[in-house]
């Protein structure tokens, strides 16, 4: 049944509502995008617990490790223990990376995200904040196992430390993305265990934990295909030297451009499905 | 300027139409009340306002632009229904960050004053009670300085005293002359608070009017007396009988005409006319 009433109530406002010349442009939206970047760092930083886990787990498996083979002496080049650290380092920073960017799953699920999406910050640079508090979060997952590295006598210049903490941030750039697209496409129960699977292959099958040389062919051809062995590579070019691992900057860059359609993708469906 | 304008608005889910073929307009400075059972598509209307879903058909305006871009300039404020709040977060730490997302917020310190917030600033978002938790809903809902506000079921889980205290505070803010929409199942509220009132039911308007003219839709009056239970069908106007312990209530669609009849009878004392409350009106009006 419809019934309209022709004597509709039109209440003239009491007062004039509060009319904006709203910031709109883009200097606004680069305000709110580096407002929400830096306090999403700060409650970043509140979660001890995972700080922790990125910081704690890395290091000790590094210690560890570096404790057992890392005296041995190494023919040329550089020292086992420094290999090590970097190896170690792009473990710890593939999982940092990893679970910061699945880290969007939570605000996703549990329906946050759509509370942000009532504010003038657009969806994009919701995705891009994400990505750059991963980022940040790498910085003491690998400079954690870099500060081990000195305490076990490691030594190197300062332009070859710097290089190094630079290529393995920058090699890890799609696993972040992975991160993300493990968030963006999977339920709350099943992204974390995604996430920690995904993690402990990439850094078994790419040599993070034992050298890729020692293990059988059919793996090392495996290996030669992951993301995570190429940053190790490329993280660790600045100490071995030779020729710079191009190969894997094209592996790392098709990874990344898979991903990033996969996340394009979920994205666009997270945006339908959560604003439900 | 009208605040919402929709024309033809449609939303299907599957085979559930959510919204049929909607035309609604909300003049600015009103403030209407959304009344439905559920599933009768206000949610689903909100969100499509607040550009949250996309609609299947039709058009949304909102002060004359889309959802988002009014959205964008800070113009619309909501308060979801079932609204999360970011997780093990002090309350404070919770409105700075959302504070530099608008483009023309309210002080921070307003905010709080509005919504309360004072003594739960430092308290942990997981730790809050339903009333404090739907405060802090509420300033994110001001926090834009919206001149349209979307309230989504905002009082749901209130009791009373905090209902009262809940509407109090969104005077102050209608008085700045703010378009306010708020979907309710509370139909008291919605007749104490709202200019208008639009009853949806299966995503289409079953009314749409002031509290009284919605009563005056169903028509009739409740006649209510003590005096022997018999069958009172007769007597003209009546179009419905009950019988309540010892009193017998009419509804009747010519109460003057059923009341010259039946006080005929002197057994007939202690008679009762009413207007039917709201909420029967909303159960004949979606029935």
């Amino acid at each position: 049944m419809t019934t309209r009433l022709d004597d509709r109530p039109t209440l003239a406002p009491a007062a004039a509502a509060p009319v904006h010349a709203a910031p709109t442009g883009s200097t606004g939206g680069n305000r709110r995008l580096l407002h929400y970047l830096g306090q999403s760092l700060l409650i970043q930083l509140r979660d001890w617990a995972f700080l922790g886990f990125v910081i704690v787990m890395p290091t000790t498996v590094y210690l560890f490790f570096a404790g057992i083979f890392g005296s041995q002496p190494s023919e040329s080049g550089p020292s086992v223990a420094a290999l090590m650290m970097v190896t170690m380092a792009t473990y710890g920073g593939l999982g940092a990376a990893m679970n910061a960017g699945s880290q969007i799953q939570s605000e996703r699920s549990s329906g946050w995200f759509r509370q942000l999406m009532l504010t003038a910050l657009a969806p994009g640079q919701f995705v891009l904040a994400k990505i750059a508090t991963a980022i940040a979060v790498l910085i003491p997952a690998i400079g954690a196992v870099f500060l081990a590295g000195v305490a076990l006598g490691v030594r190197l210049e300062a332009a070859v430390w710097a290089a190094s903490f630079a290529l393995i941030i920058a090699a890890l750039l799609p696993m972040i993305v992975l991160g993300l697209v493990i968030g963006l496409w999977f339920k709350p129960q099943t992204a974390t265990a995604v996430t920690t699977l995904s993690m402990l292959a990439l850094a078994m099958l790419g040599g993070l934990w034992f050298p890729l040389d020692l293990m059988p062919a059919g793996m090392q051809a495996i290996g030669r295909l992951l993301p995570s062995y190429w940053a190790s590579q490329i993280g660790g070019w600045p100490l071995a030297g030779g020729e710079f691992p191009w190969q894997g900057v094209i592996v790392l860059a098709v990874w990344l451009a898979t991903l990033a359609a996969l996340g394009g993708l979920g994205y666009r469906r997270a945006i339908r499905t959560s604003r439900r | 300027m009208d605040a919402i304008t929709l024309t033809g608005l449609t939303k299907t889910y599957g085979t559930l139409t959510a919204v049929d073929a909607l035309d609604l307009t909300v003049p600015a400075g009103q403030i209407m009340a959304l009344l439905g059972p559920n599933g009768a598509g206000k949610s689903t209307t909100t969100e499509m306002v607040l550009g949250l879903t996309r609609p299947d058909a039709g058009s949304v305006a909102v002060f004359g632009a889309d959802p988002i871009t009014a959205m964008r300039r800070g113009e619309v404020g909501a308060m979801l229904q079932n609204g999360v709040l970011l997780w093990d977060v002090p309350v404070r730490r919770l409105l700075i960050l959302m504070h530099g997302l608008y483009a023309h917020p309210l002080p921070l310190e307003e905010v709080i004053e509005r919504a309360d917030l004072g003594p739960i600033l430092k308290s942990n978002t997981n730790k809050l009670s339903g009333g404090e938790a739907q405060r802090v809903r509420f300033a994110l809902a001001m926090m834009a300085d919206p001149r349209l506000l979307i309230l989504d079921e905002p009082t749901v889980g209130m009791d009373v005293d905090a209902r009262r205290t809940f509407w109090a505070t969104m005077d102050t803010l209608t008085a700045e002359g703010r378009t306010v929409v708020f979907a309710t199942h509370y139909l008291d509220e919605a007749d104490e608070f709202a200019d208008r009132i639009v009853v949806l039911n299966a995503g289409r308007i079953a009314a749409d009017g002031t509290g009284s003219e919605i009563k005056a839709v169903v028509g009739g009056r409740r006649i209510g007396f003590a005096g022997p239970a018999r069958d009172y069908a007769g007597l003209p106007g009546v179009v419905g009988q009950e019988q309540r312990g010892a009193r017998t209530v009419l509804t009747s669609a010519d109460s003057d005409a059923t009341l010259r009849a039946l006080l005929a009878d002197p057994s007939v004392r202690d008679v009762e006319v009413s207007a039917p409350s709201l909420e029967d009106a909303f159960l004949s009006l979606v029935s």
